[in-house]
């Protein structure tokens, strides 16, 4: 399996983290990922009709690993351990 | 059968481990040379930049990323240009959309984002002016 970062994972973390996608300048559209109503952390989605465009930069805007980004778009990583992991980083507040 | 037990499927996942392990360290040595461009302007943007904006740009299997490290922002692209030119005006687009939300709403990453950007670039003065009327003028 590719282990590559592409615009199909970036897509599928936008629908597990709820994004709200923004339309930016030209080359990208801006995924922004709101908990409780405050922004945690935003990316860029490159334009462009391929699935496979890279977007290696993907685990940095996260805050994630390589590992972590592929495992938040394939499933074994879940919203809520999303949620712990950001918590456990200080980018979300403990309850 | 041997295959079967508990401890052989322990070492074939401690192997598999070690294989992904190995396959991340390959992909960080496919990286090439990263090379530091600075950015001087953002014409005909209407921005103004205070300091130079250092971007990181480095080559990753078929793709460049474009990176402004402090404040976190990254893109990428087809060819060097194509990367650094999607990262300049990515830094627009988080700059403009950070300043948009009211600071109650910003986490402490895109918290940290704006100060930083607000430290290298400023809307234009005559933009800002004509921004501020427009917003009077929606208000009135």
């Amino acid at each position: 399996m590719s282990r590559t970062i592409t615009k199909e994972h970036a897509e599928k973390i936008v629908k597990k983290l709820r994004a709200r996608v923004v339309t930016a300048r030209a080359a990208h559209d801006l995924a922004q990922v709101f908990y409780d109503d405050v922004l945690i952390v935003e990316f860029g989605i490159r334009r462009g009709s391929s699935k496979d465009l890279g977007h290696p930069f993907l685990p940095n805007d996260l805050q994630l690993t390589h590992r972590q980004t592929l495992d938040l778009a394939n499933c074994p990583l879940s919203y809520e351990k999303w949620v712990e992991l950001m918590q456990s980083k200080g980018l979300i507040e403990s309850i | 059968m041997a295959s079967q037990s508990p401890e052989y499927a322990t070492r074939l996942n401690a192997l598999e481990e070690s294989l992904r392990t190995l396959q991340d360290r390959l992909e960080e040595l496919d990286e090439t040379e990263a090379v530091t461009f600075h950015v001087e302007t953002f014409a005909p943007e209407p921005y103004q930049v205070k300091r130079p904006i250092p971007v990181v740009v480095h080559g990753y299997h078929d793709t460049f990323t474009a990176s402004f490290m402090d404040a976190n922002i990254h893109s990428a692209g087809d060819t060097q240009q194509e990367a650094y030119s999607n990262v300049k005006e990515l830094i627009l687009d988080v700059f403009d959309s950070l300043s948009a939300l009211p600071a109650a709403q910003l986490g402490p990453k895109p918290s940290k984002q704006l100060a930083v950007l607000r430290e290298f670039l400023d809307v234009a003065d005559d933009h800002e002016r004509a921004r501020r009327e427009d917003r009077q003028e929606a208000a009135s």
